[in-house]
C-alpha cells in the first residue's frame, strides 16, 4: 500500500507534480539530492512502483520524471515534516529553473 | 617499425567538431586492464574504506579544479555535467552500496568500486530513455576515476593529458567520457579520435564546446593508429591520413594557419548586411535547435532563425511536452529574436530521430517511413497541441510556422485544416494568437518540388532543404560511406527542382527560404543567391563566411552563373563553374570551401584549384 494511506506512524507524504519545461533533469536532481541531504529524516520520492533515496542524485535520475509527472514524496524522522515542506516547496517552485 | 608503419593509408569516421590537424597519435590508458583484485579480511575493512576515502577525496579535489578551470569556457550544460560527477562522489546510494560489497564480498576497494559502479551503469543503460542511457557513461566515468585514483600514492596529482611534448598530440581511445574530454587542454590535445561515440554524445559536444577538432566512429576500429604514428586528419569530414607524405603535411599545416587567419578577418564583418557588391540584399538566418540557442545566435551574429528544429525540445525531455512547456519554448524564442523572425517546423522524427515516449514500429526504411508530417498526421492529438503552443507563441514575436516533408498536397491541405481548426477554437476561447501568421512548407521531397505549383496557393512561403531533397532525389544515402560521392547537392536535376520551386513562388508572390548544408556551403552561395532564394538558413558558424562571400559577389554574375549550370549534365561540371566565379569574385574564400568529395576523387585537381 502506498505510504501516505498510513499517516499514523511518523510518515509524511505529498503529492507534488513536476511543474517545469525539462523535467527532472541533471540540475534539479543535483539541487534536490543537496536539498534531501540538508535533514536528518529519511526523504523518499516514488513514480508509480518505483521509489528511490531522494538524497541520491544517481537514484533521482533513474526515475527520468518527465514535464507533469506526478510524484509522491515521504519523510520519516525526527524532521520529517520540515523535511517534507522543503521538498514539496522546492517542485512548487520550478524544481529551480527559470 | 613493421612495414605497414610507413604506409600512408586514409581512414575515415565521423567528424564531429572541425579543424584540421597534423599529430602523433598517443593512446589513452586502458583503465580496468590490470585492476587489483584480491580477497580481504574482515579486519581489512576499515584500511579498504580508508583507502576509498582517500581516492574520493583526490577525485573531488581533480574535479573542482577542472570545474574552475574551464568554468569560464564551458556553458552551463556542460557545467552540469561536471557537478553531477562531483555528486556522485558523495552519492549514498554508491556509497552504500560499495560498502555493502565490500562488507559482504570481501574483496578489495578496487573490485567493490567496479562492481557497484557497473551494476548501476547497467541499470540506467537499460533504461528506455536516451539522454538516461549516456549517463550511464558519467558512471563509469567518475567510477575510472575514483580507481585512477585508488592506484595513485595519495597526493599525487594526476594529468590525464600528456605534458611533456611541444609536438601536437591525438588522442586515440575506444572511447572517451566526457569528463576527460573536458579536462583536455587544447594546447596539449590538439584532436581526437574515438572508435565509439556519435555526434550527439557528450564528448561530441564537449569537443565543439573546446574547439578541439575530433572524429568518432571509425568501422574498423583503431588498431591501426598505434602510438607515435603520423596522422593528419580533417575534423569536419573525417578524414584520416596515417603516415600521410610530407606533400600532405605541408598542404595540412598550410591550410592550418589559413583557416586561423581567416576566421578572425571575418568577424569585422559580423555587422554588415548581406548585401551583393550591386546591391541585392539577401537575408542570413540560423538552424537552431534549442531556445538557449536562440539567444546566442542573436547576439553574436545578429539573425533570426530561420529553422527551429522543435524536435530537439522533445529528445531533450524525458517526456512528450505539454502545450504550455512547448508554449513557454516557442514564447520565449519568439521574443529573443523579435524583431527579426523565428520558422518552427512541426515535429520532425523518423528517419534518424527518435523519441523515447513514443512507441515507433521498427521500419526497414525509415526515412521512407512514419516520419515528419506523417506523424503528426498519424498522431493529430500531439500535432494539435504543437499547433496550439506555436500559435499562442505568435503573440509574442514574429513566427512562422512550417510542415516538414510534405510529398502530396492532400498531407498539406489536411496539415492546413487541423491549423485552422485550432485557429478556430482558440478564437472562441479569445487567446490571442498573429492571424496573419505565414504558414509555409518544406520542399524536401521531389514530388512536392515537382508540383510546388500547386501547393503555392496553400502557403505563404517554402522553405527547401537540400539535405533531404538530395537524399531523395539521387536516391542515396548519405550516412554510407561507400556512395557518399554521390550526394551531390549541386547535382543539375536539384538545380532544376529548385529552379521550379523558386520561379512558382516569385510567379504567386511568395518567398522561398533554403536550409540544409548547401546554403552552409560558400562554395555554393552565388548558385543559391542566383536562383533567387530569399532567405538562407544555416548552422549558426557557418553565417560569417557566407555573408562574406555575398558582400563579395554580383548578383549579375551569379544570376549567369545559375543560367550556365543550369545547362550542366554533371555536379562537378557546375562545382566547377561555381569555383571559377569564387576564384575571381573572392579568392580568399577558396581554399575554406567544401574540400572535394567524401570519396577522395581527383584531391589532386582540387587542389589545383586553390589558388
Amino acid at each position: 500500500m502506498p505510504r501516505q494511506a498510513q499517516p499514523s506512524n511518523g510518515v509524511v507524504s505529498a503529492l507534488v507534480t513536476v511543474s517545469n519545461t525539462r523535467g527532472l533533469h541533471l540540475r534539479c536532481a543535483g539541487e534536490l539530492a543537496k536539498l534531501a541531504a540538508a535533514f536528518a529524516s529519511h526523504i523518499s520520492i516514488r513514480k508509480g512502483k518505483h521509489q528511490v533515496d531522494a538524497k541520491s542524485m544517481l537514484e533521482i535520475i533513474t526515475l527520468s520524471a518527465s514535464p507533469g509527472s506526478k510524484l509522491t514524496v515521504s519523510a520519516n524522522g525526527p524532521d520529517a515534516q520540515s523535511a517534507l515542506d522543503a521538498v514539496v516547496s522546492f517542485f512548487d517552485n520550478n524544481l529551480g529553473d527559470p | 617499425m613493421l612495414n605497414s608503419h610507413s604506409q600512408p593509408l586514409v581512414l575515415r569516421g565521423t567528424g564531429v567538431s572541425a579543424g584540421l590537424v597534423v599529430g602523433r597519435v598517443v593512446r589513452s590508458p586502458k583503465s580496468t586492464a590490470q585492476l587489483p583484485d584480491f580477497p580481504i579480511q574482515p579486519a581489512q575493512i576499515e584500511a579498504e574504506r580508508e583507502r576509498l576515502r582517500a581516492a574520493l577525496n583526490e577525485s573531488r579535489q581533480q574535479l573542482n579544479n577542472m570545474q574552475e578551470r574551464l568554468a569560464a569556457e564551458l556553458s552551463e550544460q556542460h557545467a552540469e555535467i561536471m557537478t553531477f560527477h562531483l555528486m556522485l562522489l558523495d552519492d549514498p546510494t554508491l556509497l552504500t552500496n560499495i560498502d555493502a560489497i565490500l562488507r559482504t564480498d570481501l574483496v578489495c576497494v578496487e573490485q567493490a568500486t567496479i562492481r557497484a559502479i557497473e551494476r548501476f551503469s547497467h541499470d540506467i543503460s537499460q533504461k528506455n530513455n536516451a539522454l538516461l542511457r549516456e549517463r550511464a557513461g558519467d558512471i563509469r566515468d567518475v567510477g575510472a576515476r575514483i580507481l585512477h585514483n585508488l592506484a595513485l600514492p595519495a597526493g599525487k596529482e594526476t594529468e590525464t593529458a600528456p605534458t611533456n611534448d611541444a609536438e601536437p598530440h591525438v588522442l586515440v581511445a575506444e572511447d572517451i567520457p566526457p569528463s576527460e574530454a573536458a579536462h583536455m587542454d587544447p594546447r596539449l590535445i590538439a584532436a581526437f579520435i574515438t572508435a565509439g561515440g556519435s555526434r550527439t554524445s557528450h564528448t561530441a559536444i564537449l569537443a565543439r564546446a573546446l574547439g578541439i577538432p575530433a572524429i568518432v566512429a571509425l568501422p574498423n576500429g583503431i588498431d591501426v593508429l598505434e602510438p607515435g604514428t603520423i596522422v593528419a586528419l580533417d575534423g569536419e569530414t573525417g578524414e584520416i591520413h596515417v603516415n600521410p607524405d610530407r606533400d600532405t603535411i605541408a598542404a595540412f599545416l598550410q591550410e592550418t594557419d589559413r583557416q586561423k587567419a581567416w576566421l578572425s578577418s571575418l568577424l569585422a564583418e559580423n555587422h554588415q548586411p548581406a548585401e551583393t557588391l550591386d546591391g541585392y540584399q539577401t537575408c542570413l538566418v540560423a538552424n537552431v535547435e534549442l531556445p538557449s540557442e536562440a539567444m546566442t545566435v542573436h547576439e553574436r551574429y545578429n539573425v533570426g532563425i530561420g529553422l527551429f528544429r522543435t524536435e530537439f525540445l522533445f529528445l531533450n525531455s524525458c517526456k512528450l511536452l505539454t502545450e504550455e512547456e512547448q508554449f513557454e519554448a516557442y514564447k520565449t524564442t519568439a521574443e529573443t529574436v523579435y524583431p527579426l523572425s523565428v520558422i518552427f517546423r512541426t515535429l520532425d522524427i523518423g528517419g534518424d530521430k527518435f523519441l523515447s515516449q513514443i512507441d515507433m514500429a521498427h521500419e526497414l526504411n525509415p526515412f521512407m517511413g512514419m516520419r515528419a508530417i506523417r506523424f503528426s498526421l498519424h498522431r493529430p492529438d500531439l500535432f494539435r497541441v504543437q499547433l496550439r503552443a506555436m500559435l499562442r507563441a505568435s503573440a509574442y514575436g514574429k513566427v512562422r510556422i512550417m510542415f516538414p516533408l510534405i510529398s502530396t498536397l492532400d498531407e498539406l491541405i489536411h496539415a492546413l485544416e487541423h491549423l485552422e481548426e485550432v485557429k478556430q477554437d482558440l478564437r472562441r476561447r479569445r487567446i490571442p494568437f498573429n492571424e496573419t501568421l505565414d504558414v509555409g512548407c518544406m520542399i524536401e521531397v521531389p514530388s512536392a518540388a515537382i508540383l510546388a505549383e500547386r501547393l503555392v496557393k496553400h502557403v505563404d512561403f517554402f522553405s527547401i532543404g537540400t539535405n533531404d531533397l538530395v537524399q531523395y532525389s539521387l536516391a542515396v544515402d548519405r550516412s554510407n560511406p561507400d556512395i557518399a560521392y554521390l550526394y551531390q547537392p549541386p547535382h543539375p536535376a536539384i538545380l532544376r527542382l529548385i529552379r521550379n520551386v523558386v520561379t512558382v513562388a516569385c510567379e504567386h508572390g511568395k518567398w522561398v527560404s533554403l536550409c540544409g548544408e548547401m546554403a552552409a556551403e560558400p562554395l555554393y552561395t552565388p548558385l543559391v543567391l542566383g536562383m533567387g532564394i530569399h532567405e538562407l538558413s544555416m548552422s549558426p558558424v557557418a553565417i560569417p563566411p557566407v555573408r562574406h562571400l555575398v558582400r563579395s559577389i554580383n548578383m549579375y554574375d551569379a544570376e549567369n552563373l545559375v543560367a550556365e549550370a543550369l545547362r550542366c549534365g554533371s555536379a562537378d561540371e557546375v562545382e566547377a563553374l561555381c569555383r571559377k566565379l569564387i576564384a575571381k569574385a573572392c579568392p580568399e574564400m577558396l581554399p575554406h570551401a567544401k574540400k572535394c568529395p567524401a570519396n577522395g576523387q581527383a584531391p589532386a585537381e582540387r587542389l589545383n584549384c586553390r589558388i
